[in-house]
């Protein structure tokens, strides 16, 4: 049960349809180890691209734009129907479009992740030949577990909600995914940028 | 402070929703803050008598010239295990485990906010302690220092298995240490007594909340630099190999970067717990509240600009040390003010000599000193000369022993009484305390002068004739009395358990919420949360009207529905009454989690990869059977 009491107040607050609850505050936290993680590896990788003659280092090439290209998008777009997911959680309202959003988020995210996948061999890149492809296996290797975990948390929502109403409990774990998603793809932007632009103007 | 009063009757049913079931079972799957906290405790304390032990015989070693009681090798592993122990096995966690058991008692809520990463976090921690011990069984003891240092920790020079002991075991240490922080980081913003505003809370939990912070930016590059050296052994990545486009110096960068961060986040809760002691036992309000508060914000920012200063010898450009060094002396500014507020307090107030005070002025005196040489380490031409020296070791134990364990033992005996419902002896403390003291200074301080006549450190014997014989037997000497003293601490806590004196609720006339509860405290912490109105809640004597009504948030607290354990969150920063929450009441997943991360680890040390990924799948599913379990009894 939710309360605000405040003896004598004229108007009460209205609690919040959902609160940031410890969870909430949990996310956001954990969030921040992330992006600590991910500031370390991204640092790794300046400071090792900035002691390099050539880069990438010969034999490797500069990594082929298209495919990633279609990939970034693709997880671009999946930022839709994660909103819808996280709107549909604040306000408690399952039903609807939240069964679609969360199969398209679904669908978005495992192709984007299929079609990296495929793109690091084609690529060529080895992380036991050169430094960079290191560098792709750690970056790459971070955002895709990472990529992997939600998507398993949207598909744990999806199973959990029923009915046209969401429990608090619910709202609240939706809400978390949806962040975390956030999180995976705005991650990825700077990923993608690092690992496949810089080589070419830098 | 104002609280309703329970109903006669409604205890059975509080007390039973927040007991513990019996047995193993119930033990193994316990989640409360103040059981899983005292494990914790206990512990922390074995690493650091184990710590403690390496460290008298590396001191027997060097107590005579061109001793033979270790070799070189032996010499190594000790030393690292040593260094490993204190500060990740020892020194983070033990303060952990203080705010873990105090906080929410002086925050006035009933347990921490994610009681099963509580238990997680302890599970993984103690299994992450034996991974790292458990190379002394397989002859394989990390010999790499505490700072790991490539190239000698990659695939080349330490080609067994001794740094990935030791890199798995401190990831797992990371990771119970990352869990922590985020729970004390919640605990302090969101589970605080309604009326506590920020403002009113004590400062260890301003202290807790710097380390919690601090803990969550400075510990993930150091699981990065972690993973990236295990990857670069295993799998056969470049990172730190500088033929193949790697660097070493980025292991140190990511290091240190963890590294000096560490240093304060080893000192913040001890300077918490100094100043939670000061005003009480000088019977006065601390002076310069916000300017504490303020300084320990200042420590935890300026902690993350220094790290280079570790590198000062490593032939980074001179404009960069500058700047390293400047950010280093900004670092004694905000340490002295709250120095001086300590000093000033006790000097404004009528100050009882019990132990916990006795140890507080030795960690000034102490810490002083050490801040001193820090100083003359921060300056780039100094620490040239005196790098690689004894004197940095004089320095650093000053530091850490000084600021850290020092506010510890001060706070094991001022809360120990909390926790066992048991005094300790006043006069086997006072004793065990100028053994201490003595003994710390004994071995510690002539470590100033092996080190400026130029001994360096690191290395396991000397050549007669060098003029260090006289202050390294001295200091072997100090090792036999501080450890004396630690031991006559230890055998004053074995005897109090059994026969100390009955404490009380408050035998300090305590200042905060912890001091309300009984000795030892209900499971459940308080019956009626109690509501705040000033900064010493118990030394608040002014009538007050309770300013959020009680009748929502209290009664259901106080009645719960079921048996169902309860906690009320409050805002942000004014902590108005929100939400009553129902958390977990006992869960296998922690210790399931922490066993699946056992295997997959364990699979990458013995090169076994589908035990890992067995491992992995298993972690996943107990993830996934954790968030969708509530566990709380409804």
């Amino acid at each position: 049960m939710r309360t605000s009491g405040y003896a004598g107040d004229p108007a009460p607050r209205p609690a919040p349809a959902i609160a940031r609850d410890s969870g909430w505050w949990g996310m956001q936290l954990t969030l921040w180890v992330l992006i600590s993680m991910l500031a370390a590896l991204i640092f790794s990788y300046y400071y090792l691209r900035s002691g390099a003659q050539a880069w990438p280092p010969p034999p490797a090439e500069d990594p082929v734009l298209w495919r990633t290209g279609i990939a970034s998008a693709l997880l671009v777009l999946s930022a839709v129907p994660t909103v819808v997911v996280h709107v549909a959680a604040r306000s408690g309202r399952a039903g609807g479009r939240l069964p679609a959003a969360l199969a398209a988020a679904l669908v978005l995210g495992a192709a984007f992740l299929a079609i990296q996948l495929a793109d690091y061999p084609a690529n060529d890149i080895d992380p036991q030949r050169d430094v960079y492809g290191s560098l792709v296996l750690a970056l790459a290797g971070f955002h895709h577990i990472n990529a992997v975990l939600v998507l398993i948390g949207f598909a744990v929502v999806a199973l959990k909600v029923r009915g046209d109403r969401m429990r608090p409990r619910e709202q609240q774990m939706a809400v978390i995914v949806a962040h975390y998603w956030y999180f995976v793809v705005g991650s990825w932007l700077v990923i993608a940028f690092t690992l496949y632009l810089t080589p070419r103007f830098w | 402070m104002t609280l309703l009063q329970a109903r006669p009757g409604t205890e059975d049913r509080l007390a039973a929703a927040w007991a513990t079931p019996r047995g193993l079972a119930g033990s193994l799957t316990a989640l409360n803050h103040k059981q899983v906290a005292q494990r914790f405790l206990v512990t922390a304390f074995v690493f650091f008598a184990l710590g403690g032990i390496q460290s008298l015989f590396m001191r027997w070693q060097l107590g005579s010239a061109e001793s033979t009681f270790l070799d070189a090798q032996t010499y190594n592993e000790l030393f690292t295990m040593h260094g490993t122990t204190m500060m990740f096995l020892f020194a983070v966690p033990v303060g952990e485990a203080f705010a873990m058991y105090f906080l929410p008692l002086m925050l006035g809520t009933r347990d921490l906010p994610f009681p099963r990463l509580t238990a997680f976090g302890y599970y993984i921690y103690v299994f992450g302690g034996i991974f790292l011990y458990a190379s002394f069984l397989f002859g394989e003891v990390p010999d790499g220092g505490w700072f790991s240092y490539v190239p000698l920790t990659g695939a080349e020079y330490s080609p067994g298995s001794s740094i990935d002991f030791w890199l798995l075991g401190v990831t797992f240490v990371e990771i119970a240490t990352i869990g922590g922080a985020i729970e004390l980081v919640v605990l302090i913003l969101r589970n605080r007594a309604p009326g506590m505003k920020i403002s009113r809370m004590p400062l260890l939990s301003w202290n807790v909340l710097v380390t919690g912070v601090s803990i969550i930016f400075a510990f993930p590059p150091l699981v990065v630099a972690s993973v990236l050296l295990e990857l670069d052994r295993t799998v056969g990545t470049h990172f730190y190999d500088p033929a193949t486009g790697g660097d070493a110096l980025l292991w140190q960068h990511l290091f240190w970067f963890f590294g000096h961060p560490e240093v304060y986040i080893v000192l913040l809760p001890g300077l918490g717990i100094v100043s939670t002691i000061v005003p009480v036992l000088a019977r006065t309000r601390i002076v310069g509240y916000s300017l504490i508060a303020v300084s320990t914000v200042a420590i935890g920012i300026l902690g993350f600009g220094v790290w280079v200063h570790h590198m000062f010898t490593t032939g980074l450009p001179q404009l960069g040390l500058a700047f390293f060094s400047l950010a280093s002396l900004f670092i004694p500014i905000p340490s002295a003010i709250q120095i001086s507020a300590w000093i000033a307090t006790l000097w404004q107030g009528r100050v009882v000599w019990k132990t916990p005070l006795l140890y507080i002025v030795g960690f000034i005196v102490i810490f002083v000193a050490g801040g001193v040489t820090g100083v003359m380490v921060a300056s780039v031409p100094f620490d040239q000369q005196a790098h690689d020296s004894y004197f940095v070791v004089a320095h650093f134990h000053y530091v850490l022993i000084g600021g850290m364990l020092f506010p510890v033992l001060a706070g094991l005996y001022f809360w120990l009484p909390k926790i066992t419902g048991r005094m300790l002896s006043e006069r086997s403390g006072k004793v065990s305390f100028w053994l201490t003291f003595v003994g710390f200074n004994l071995t510690f301080f002539p470590l100033h002068i092996t080190g400026l006549q130029g001994m360096p450190r690191r290395v396991y014997t000397y050549a007669e004739g060098t003029g260090w014989e006289t202050t390294q037997a001295l200091s072997t000497i100090g090792s036999i009395v501080l450890t004396t003293g630690l031991l006559a601490t230890l055998g004053n806590v074995i005897s109090s358990v059994r026969y100390g004196e009955r404490a009380g609720d408050d035998p300090w006339g305590g200042e905060t919420l912890d001091w309300w509860v009984s000795s030892p405290p209900p499971a459940y912490n308080f019956r009626a949360v109690p509501e705040v109105a000033g900064r010493s809640p118990l030394w608040d004597t002014r009538p007050f009207q309770p300013r959020y009504d009680p009748s929502t948030w209290q009664q259901e607290l106080l009645e719960p529905p079921g048996q169902v354990r309860q906690v009320v969150l409050t805002s942000l920063l004014d902590a108005v009454p929100e939400e009553v929450i129902t958390l977990p009441k006992q869960s296998w997943w922690p210790l399931l989690m922490a066993l699946f991360l056992v295997l997959a680890l364990g699979g990458v040390l013995v090169s076994v990869y589908p035990l890992s990924l067995a491992g992995l799948l298993g972690a996943v599913c107990v993830g996934i059977a954790w968030t969708w379990s509530r566990e709380d009894g409804s």
